[in-house]
């Protein structure tokens, strides 16, 4: 369990992606079967059952350690966690155990089935041989208390690193229904499983955000634009009778959205759609976080599914009729996209991404401008002679938002104040409604750091209320109604473009303006 | 009326006309050690162990300061102190103060263990022993110190061979010394931030065994980097001095490091449970030895640790001195 510990260790100290990703690999490198299992299980939520309360490990700490109840408490409020105040309370080990993860918890659930006196025999038992940092990943086995949650994305990547398989075969292996109990890592991870090879998907052709001028793009006429709608990037695969859904991180997400299920009856056999998920209910798109919700919950209920409804909006055909077509140019794979939408009828789960037509770049910049009418986040550029993967991919965003907004407080990371919140006019009051961090130069968020610092009149924690005197122009990207903000409104990436200086506090927009936004 | 009582300028001893480690300007001075918050700029006179000197001439510039060896008594209006090794850092005392009959003990900042550089604690028996409490709950345990540097010069082997620069952090006077006289010089080079090489020189003078080590200065090259041991304070870690060494992992010894969240972890990439004060067990020891019958908690978990001292059976009270 050494290894497993440092392991845990090294994940509770890091949200970095790659960090995790090594730490993964080293302990898969070096681990038993058993052990890398159990390891895949837990890092996937699936932990053994609690075997005792903490109330009750409690009881027995004080004892062990010959302390007061009062003085464990105390170490607690210095510690925080349960589970290691615990661990640290306790003497140094006296003995050695060098029981392997594996070991540790088929013990941990024969416990369960044992009587109390029999668990507490044990788990002192087991505290006298473990030092603080497993007695503490112990004792978050035995109660129940064990969360790691590692991106599926990153246990995969680590998985395939280290077996040399594909990560999306390891994905599709790891989305069976499967338990540490009866499985094992030859049979789970190891073996090919029926579906993988129909499940497959594409590499994805990655969308690159619009920078320069669409003029530098070239000859208007070598290219399609299409609209684009805020939701998750996402491969949809019919094959062999089954549908498959593949998010752009290499993610398989069919169990997020068992409506896509309906599609196997709809779709024939061979198809891949690149394309993206929309939350959309009643013809119209919903906000992008409600869908972020909606795929973080662990278990989806009828209730969110009824909140949030999806569709799947298709920008490419990559497949069709068992045979990959990514190599023909994308205006004959749209025309055969079109083509198959005439035989397909699935409306209510499945739809097409309109083209813009225009006639040159002047012509689809104008409509680029009052592109939000149509409820896009922006438009899509692509190469029409271009196959599938293409470095030919571009997002180009809808103009943003812009309104004056008044400075109202600012907060600081490291040496200088780099937070922000502004506020709009509601009545006579000053509303605040976006929190920016980017946008100034150096120099400019040097010159408001001193500002800032003369002109405080309220402290809470980190923050700093401020004097409203400052008039600042916000951008954003989306702006949705929200019951959990003061202002009833969330914005999409808001961001700072200038310091007004020449503008007068009652020259900033008014809550009212804001909400007229709204779609 | 106490022997030794707690004015907002410190402890002071009425009888002599004396502070010991006074916070504010006084006449005369009795220091426990060198650490800042103990040996404060201002006062007319000093007076601490011989060992403890250098370090605090070297800190407080030109002063006026005698010194006595460990256990030799010296008499102040009748009243007669001497200095017994505490095992902090180079040169700490405890310092016992005898008047009538009655002996009180105020240990400063101390360790039980040995750490290999300065003199061991010795326990001193005494009526009233006022202790500190830093680490004066039950969670705070040391393991020894050769299972810490066992770890440390692990981490520095794998970081060599990693091709990255270990920047292992301690504060400049005490512990920077300690992870010095105990990191494995075989594995590679060694280099000190300069506030460190300072303290060493001078503790180097009283003929106590700090290896030699390289002071980082503009004039080093970045590429002789990689694979050393650079030993700097914590406080240059969250600067900008770290920034030109390339490709680092920082290692932070602190006490505080037992537990998995705290504010210098955050910082760090590898923690070592490495404390000049003494821990749970460290302290217990300490005032039973002492065979004390009263106990004085000062810095730390002052409230709780009387607190468990009183359900112990001793006269107990803790007393807040910031």
């Amino acid at each position: 369990m050494k290894a497993f510990t440092r392991l845990y260790l090294e994940l509770d100290k890091t949200s970095e992606d790659s960090e995790r990703e090594t730490a993964l690999v080293r302990y898969f490198d070096q681990a038993a079967d058993p052990d890398k299992l159990w390891v895949i299980a837990l890092l996937s939520g699936q932990r053994p059952k609690r075997i005792c309360s903490i109330s009750l490990l409690r009881e027995w700490v004080e004892e062990a350690a010959g302390i007061p109840s009062w003085l464990f408490e105390e170490g607690q409020k210095v510690v925080g966690d349960l589970a290691e105040t615990i661990a640290l309370s306790l003497p140094f080990p006296v003995q050695e155990n060098s029981l392997r993860l594996s070991e540790w918890i088929k013990l941990i659930q024969r416990l369960g089935n044992e009587a109390e006196t029999k668990q507490k025999q044990a788990i002192l038992e087991a505290w006298d041989q473990l030092d603080p940092p497993r007695r503490f990943v112990f004792n978050k086995l035995i109660s129940g208390g064990f969360r790691m949650d590692v991106a599926p994305t990153i246990l995969t990547g680590a998985l395939a690193l280290h077996t040399g398989i594909e990560g999306n075969k390891i994905a599709q292996r790891l989305s069976a229904n499967w338990s540490p109990d009866e499985s094992s890592f030859e049979n789970l991870i190891l073996t090919e499983h029926a579906l993988e090879d129909i499940s497959r998907p594409f590499p994805f052709s990655l969308l690159r955000l619009l920078e320069g001028s669409v003029s530098d793009l070239g000859d208007f006429s070598d290219w399609m634009a299409g609209y684009k709608l805020g939701g998750l990037r996402a491969q949809l695969i019919k094959r062999d009778g089954e549908v498959f859904l593949w998010s752009e991180a290499n993610e398989l997400i069919t169990p997020k959205f068992p409506e896509f299920d309906h599609l196997k009856t709809l779709l024939p056999d061979g198809i891949v759609l690149d394309g993206d998920i929309i939350p959309y209910k009643e013809d119209w798109p919903l906000p992008i976080h409600e869908l972020h919700a909606r795929i973080s919950k662990k278990k989806l209920s009828r209730n969110i599914m009824e909140q949030v409804p999806v569709i799947f909006m298709v920008s490419d055909l990559l497949e069709l009729d068992r045979t990959d077509i990514r190599s023909q140019p994308l205006a004959q794979r749209r025309v055969k996209l079109e083509a198959f939408f005439h035989h397909v009828s699935a409306e209510s789960l499945l739809r097409l991404y309109p083209l813009i037509t225009a006639e040159n770049w002047i012509e689809l910049s104008h409509k680029r401008t009052n592109i939000r009418e149509k409820d896009s986040i922006g438009l899509t550029l692509q190469k029409i002679d271009a196959p599938y993967p293409t470095t030919d991919d571009y997002f180009w965003k809808a103009p943003p938002f812009k309104v004056y907004a008044v400075l109202l407080y600012a907060q600081s990371s490291g040496d200088l104040y780099r937070e922000f919140t502004f506020a709009v006019w509601n009545k006579e009051a000053l509303v605040p409604f976006a929190k920016a961090n980017t946008g100034l130069k150096t120099e400019e968020l040097q010159q408001l750091n001193s500002w800032i610092k003369m002109h405080i009149t309220e402290r809470f924690g980190p923050v700093r209320a401020v004097k409203p005197e400052l008039v600042f122009e916000i951008a954003f990207d989306g702006i949705f109604r929200s019951k959990r903000h003061k202002s009833g409104l969330t914005l999409l990436e808001p961001r700072i473009v200038s310091w007004e200086k020449d503008k007068d506090l009652k020259e900033a927009h008014r809550l009212a303006d804001l909400e007229a936004l709204i779609r | 009326m106490d022997l030794l009582t707690f004015t907002d300028k410190g402890l002071y001893c009425e009888a002599a006309g004396i502070y010991i480690d006074p916070k504010k300007p006084v006449d005369y001075a009795l220091i426990t050690h060198g650490h800042a918050d103990h040996s404060r700029w201002g006062h007319k006179r000093y007076l601490c162990a011989q060992l403890a000197k250098p370090v605090i001439k070297h800190r407080l510039g030109p002063i006026k300061i005698q010194s006595v060896p460990y256990g030799e008594r010296v008499t102040i209006n009748g009243v007669h102190f001497s200095f017994h090794p505490a095992g902090h850092i180079v040169g700490s005392a405890q310092i016992r103060v005898e008047y009538k009959g009655e002996v009180w003990v105020a240990s400063g900042d101390y360790k039980t263990t040995s750490d290999g550089i300065s003199t061991p604690f010795e326990p001193v028996k005494c009526h009233t022993f006022i202790t500190e409490s830093t680490f004066g709950l039950p969670v705070f345990k040391w393991k020894s110190q050769d299972q810490v540097f066992e770890e440390i010069n692990a981490w520095w082997a794998a970081n060599k061979a990693a091709g990255k620069t270990s920047i292992l952090c301690g504060y400049s006077l005490g512990k920077a010394q300690l992870l010095l006289a105990h990191v494995n010089p075989e594995i590679g080079k060694i280099y000190a931030h300069a506030a460190v090489e300072n303290v060493n020189k001078v503790i180097r003078k009283q003929g106590i065994p700090i290896p030699e080590c390289t002071r980082i200065t503009p004039q080093v090259k970045k590429s002789e980097l990689p694979g050393s041991l650079i030993i700097a304070p914590p406080s240059a870690v969250n600067s900008s001095w770290v920034k030109p060494f390339g490709e680092v992992s920082i290692g932070m010894a602190s006490g505080w490091m037992a537990m998995r969240n705290n504010h210098y972890k955050r910082m760090a990439d590898k923690g070592f449970t490495l404390s000049d004060h003494a821990d749970w067990e460290g302290l217990n020891q300490a005032v039973e030895q002492s065979e004390a019958t009263r106990v004085i908690v000062t810095h730390g978990y002052t409230a709780a640790y009387s607190q468990w001292l009183r359900e112990k059976g001793y006269e107990a009270e803790g007393i807040n001195l910031h």
